[in-house]
C-alpha cells in the first residue's frame, strides 16, 4: 500500500472502510462484495478477527440478533396489505421527491432554453399543476380570452393581489389553456426574486423575467406576450381591508412600454385572489435582512408552517378587457410625461371598472 | 533588446507621410503596434496579422517576444509596470509610424500581487493611452470583457454597450479592468480624431486559451451556489481573434460586445463536460473563497463568485449590426470544444503517465 501513489491509496482505504460495513451482514461471502479493482487486493486488517467478533454477538443476543430483526421483518413486509402499502409509499415517497426536483431544477444538457433562460420542457411538466389549480381548484372563469391576438406583441396589464403571486400564475395558465393559440405569457417579476436562491432560478425557468424597461421592450420586439403588474409590491402586499382598491400604476412604464413597441394592451382584472390569501399585517423587520419585500401575515400563514402557504380555495375571475392602442400616440409620445400619466390613469381606471363590475356580479367568495 | 535597423528607416518615411495625411487610404498596409503580445490574443493577433498582405509591420510589445512573430514583426521590450513606460512607448509608436494600436496587456486570472497587477492593468492602460494621445496613433482598439458590466441581480438580461460599467468593486482584477475603460473613454475625450474601439469579449474558450475560465471549467469539481444558476454565454476563441482582426483591418468607433449566440444555464454548461457541480450556500461560499483566496489555496477571490450567481449576458446586436462581426461557434460549440479539447489532453497525460505507473 505504501509503494503504490496517494490517489489509490485513498481509494483503497475507502474501500476497506465499505467492506467492513457491509460485512457486518451475518453471511459474509466473499462474492457479496462489489468492488471490481479489490480482487487482487490483500484483505483489509480488520478482516481477521471480524469474524469472531460476529460470533461471539450472536451467541450473547440469542432473542435479538440481526438475523432474527430481518426475518421478522421479512416476514411482516412479505404480507400483501402491507406490501402493497410500501410499494404505494415508495412511490410517493423520498425517492419520487428527490428525483422530481432533481428533474425539476436541473436542467437537462440538450435542452434548448430561450435566450431568458425560459425551458418549455419544464414549463410542460409543471402545467397540469397549474391547471389542476386552474380547473378544480380556484375555478377559474375568464371573460374575453379572445381579446388577446394569436400572435404578435401584447402587453397585458393586470391587478396584482394575494399576498403570493398565484394570480400570475392563473393569468399564465388561463391563456395558455383557454386561448385558441396557447400561447406562454412572459410575466414580469420583482427584483428580490433574483436575489433569493431558488426563487429566481424557478421563476426563470417557467418563463418569468426580471422586471425592468429593457427586458419587457426586448420581450415585446420579440413578440411575445408579457404580463406586467403596474402596482408591483404595494399591490400584491397591500391588506385585506384595502382590497380590490388598485394602487398607484407604478410610473407609467407600462405606457412608455406600449408607446415604444406599439404593443396593443390589455387590461386584465383578477378577481377573488385578494380572498385566496387574505394579508392581516406584514412583517418588515424580519424581512428586510432576508431580502424580501415583506413577511405576510394570513390567517393561517405563520401559524400553519408552509401548509399556510397553500391558498384557500375561492372562485376566481380572470378578465380580458378590449385592447386599448396606444401605439397611435406613437414612440415619441413616451416623453410627454403628462400624456404618459393620463393614460396610466386611464388603464387603471379600465381595470378598476372591469373589477367592480366582477365584484357586484358575485354573490360568494367561495362559490361564486 | 537592441532595435533592428531596417524597419527603422521605413519608419522615419512615414512619420512625415502621416503628419500631411488626414485620412489613410484604405489600399496602403497598415502598421499595427500590440501590447501584451505575449498573451493568448496577442499571440494570436500576430500570428493572424503575420499572414495578412494587408499589414506592412507589427511592432510587438512585451516583456517577452511572441512565439508566432515572424519577418514583419519587431519586438521591442516594454514592461507596462515601468513609470517612464509611456514615454518609451511614445517613441516606439512615433519610430515605426503606428496606424493601429492594440492594448491586450491584460491579466487573464486575478493575481494575488494586487498592487502589482493594479500598476500593470490600470497604471499600464494610463501609460498605454498616454503614449498613444502623445504619438497621435489614429486607432486604439482595447481588448476589454465583458465582466467590467458586474454581474448583479439587477443586470438586465442582456447589457448593451450604453449600460454603465458596474465592475465588481471588491475584485481587483475587475476594477482594474473598468478603469482600463475608463483610460480609453478619456483618450476619446481628450483627442477626438482618434478611433476608439473597445472589444468587450465574453468568457473566451477554446482548444489553446488559458485563463481563469479555462482552469475553472477544466477542472473536475466546479464551485456553484446553492439555489443560484446563471445564464452564461461563450465566445469560441476562433470568433475573438476573427473580431479583432476584424476590428484592426476597419474603422469602428466606440464598444461592441464580442458574445457567441445562445445562453446555457451554468448547471448545464458544467453537466456538459461532464463537471461535478461543488454546491454550496452562497453565505458559506464567499468568506471561505475570501480566505482561501488570502490563503493562496484557491484562485478564485470571493467577491468573484457573484459571476457565478447573477447573470451577466451581453448583448452582440451592435457588433453584428454596426461591425458586421458574426460569430460562426455558437456558446454551446464553443464550449463542447473546450471541453473536447480538455480530454485530449486528459487522455494524452494518462498516456503518458500509464507506462512508469506500471513500472513503479
Amino acid at each position: 500500500m505504501s509503494s503504490s501513489p496517494i490517489e489509490s491509496g485513498r481509494g483503497k482505504s475507502g474501500r476497506a472502510a465499505g467492506g467492513d460495513a457491509t460485512d457486518a451482514q451475518p453471511a459474509p461471502s466473499p462474492a457479496d462484495q462489489p468492488p471490481p479493482k479489490g480482487a487482487d487486493q490483500p484483505p483489509p486488517p480488520g478482516a481477521d478477527h471480524r469474524p469472531g467478533a460476529y460470533e461471539v454477538f450472536e451467541s450473547e443476543t440469542d432473542a435479538l440478533s440481526i438475523e432474527h430483526l430481518r426475518d421478522l421483518w421479512e416476514r411482516f413486509a412479505s404480507h400483501p396489505a402491507v406490501a402493497k402499502a410500501l410499494g404505494a409509499s415508495r412511490e410517493l415517497g423520498l425517492e419520487q421527491a428527490r428525483s422530481l426536483t432533481q428533474r425539476l431544477l436541473r436542467v437537462d444538457v440538450d435542452r434548448a432554453i430561450d435566450p431568458f433562460g425560459c425551458d418549455p420542457e419544464f414549463v410542460d411538466q409543471l402545467f397540469p399543476i397549474a391547471r389542476w389549480f386552474h380547473d378544480k381548484y380556484f375555478r377559474c372563469e375568464s371573460r374575453g380570452v379572445e381579446h388577446i391576438p394569436s400572435d404578435g406583441r401584447v402587453l397585458l396589464v393586470a391587478n396584482h393581489s394575494g399576498t403570493l403571486p398565484y394570480d400570475g400564475a392563473m393569468v399564465v395558465t388561463a391563456v395558455k389553456c383557454r386561448h385558441a393559440s396557447g400561447r406562454l405569457v412572459r410575466p414580469l417579476v420583482e427584483d428580490f426574486v433574483y436575489h433569493f436562491p431558488y426563487l429566481g432560478m424557478f421563476m426563470a425557468r417557467v418563463g418569468a423575467i426580471r422586471a425592468s424597461q429593457e427586458n419587457a421592450q426586448r420581450l415585446l420586439e420579440a413578440d411575445e406576450p408579457v404580463l406586467v403588474f403596474p402596482e408591483g409590491v404595494k399591490g400584491i402586499g397591500k391588506l385585506y381591508r384595502r382590497r380590490y382598491r388598485l394602487q398607484r400604476f407604478g410610473r407609467g412604464g407600462a405606457i412608455k412600454l406600449a408607446m415604444n413597441t406599439g404593443a396593443p394592451i390589455i387590461p386584465v382584472s383578477i378577481v377573488g385572489a385578494e380572498e385566496s390569501m387574505p394579508l392581516i399585517s406584514k412583517m418588515t423587520w424580519l424581512a428586510r435582512p432576508l431580502g424580501l419585500p415583506y413577511i405576510p401575515i394570513t390567517p393561517t400563514l405563520p401559524l400553519l408552517g408552509p401548509l399556510g402557504l397553500i391558498p384557500y380555495p375561492t372562485k376566481w375571475y380572470v378578465d380580458f378587457g378590449e385592447p386599448i392602442d396606444i401605439a397611435e400616440y406613437g414612440p415619441d409620445a413616451a416623453q410627454d410625461r403628462v400624456l404618459v400619466n393620463k393614460l396610466n390613469e386611464r388603464i387603471r381606471a379600465v381595470i378598476q371598472d372591469m373589477i367592480d363590475q366582477r365584484l357586484r356580479e358575485r354573490h360568494s367568495v367561495l362559490f361564486g | 533588446m537592441t532595435d533592428q535597423p531596417t524597419p527603422k528607416r521605413g519608419a522615419r518615411k512615414r512619420v512625415g507621410a502621416r503628419t500631411k495625411r488626414a485620412a489613410r487610404p484604405a489600399a496602403s498596409p497598415i502598421r499595427v503596434a500590440l501590447t501584451g503580445a505575449r498573451t493568448f490574443l496577442g499571440e494570436r493577433l500576430v500570428q493572424v496579422l503575420e499572414a495578412d498582405p494587408r499589414v506592412a509591420h507589427i511592432l510587438a510589445l512585451d516583456i517577452a517576444p511572441p512565439r508566432s512573430g515572424r519577418g514583419k514583426t519587431r519586438f521591442a521590450r516594454l514592461d507596462l509596470t515601468d513609470p517612464m513606460a509611456d514615454e518609451r512607448m511614445a517613441d516606439l509608436l512615433k519610430e515605426d509610424g503606428i496606424d493601429v494600436l492594440c492594448h491586450l496587456a491584460f491579466l487573464s486570472k486575478p493575481s494575488h500581487s494586487r498592487s502589482w497587477a493594479h500598476e500593470l492593468e490600470a497604471i499600464g492602460s494610463l501609460y498605454v493611452m498616454n503614449a498613444a494621445a502623445e504619438a497621435q496613433v489614429p486607432k486604439v482598439i482595447l481588448g476589454s470583457t465583458t465582466m467590467v458590466y458586474g454581474a448583479y441581480s439587477t443586470n438586465p438580461n442582456f447589457l448593451t454597450e450604453d449600460h454603465p460599467l458596474r465592475g465588481n468593486p471588491a475584485s481587483r482584477w475587475v476594477k482594474d479592468k473598468v478603469s482600463a475603460e475608463r483610460e480609453l473613454m478619456k483618450l476619446k475625450r481628450d483627442c477626438p480624431d482618434i478611433i476608439t474601439t473597445s472589444l468587450r469579449f465574453g468568457v473566451i474558450l477554446g482548444p489553446t486559451v488559458k485563463s481563469f475560465f479555462t482552469r475553472m471549467f477544466g477542472r473536475q469539481v466546479v464551485v456553484s451556489l446553492m439555489g443560484y444558476d446563471p445564464l452564461m454565454q461563450f465566445l469560441h476563441e476562433e470568433d475573438a481573434v476573427r473580431a479583432l482582426a476584424k476590428a484592426v483591418f476597419e474603422d469602428h468607433q466606440g464598444a461592441f460586445n464580442i458574445v457567441g449566440d445562445g445562453v446555457l444555464y451554468y448547471s448545464q454548461a458544467l453537466k456538459l463536460g461532464g463537471r461535478v457541480p461543488m454546491r454550496m450556500p452562497h453565505g458559506f461560499a464567499y468568506p471561505s473563497a475570501t480566505l482561501l483566496w488570502n490563503l493562496q489555496v484557491v484562485d478564485t477571490p470571493g467577491p468573484f463568485l457573484n459571476y457565478f450567481r447573477y447573470s451577466w449576458l451581453a448583448d452582440g446586436k451592435r457588433a453584428k449590426e454596426v461591425m458586421g462581426f458574426e460569430p460562426e461557434h455558437s456558446s454551446r460549440e464553443a464550449l463542447t470544444d473546450f471541453y473536447a479539447s480538455c480530454e485530449a489532453r486528459q487522455a494524452e497525460a494518462n498516456e503518458q503517465l500509464t507506462p512508469r505507473e506500471v513500472a513503479s
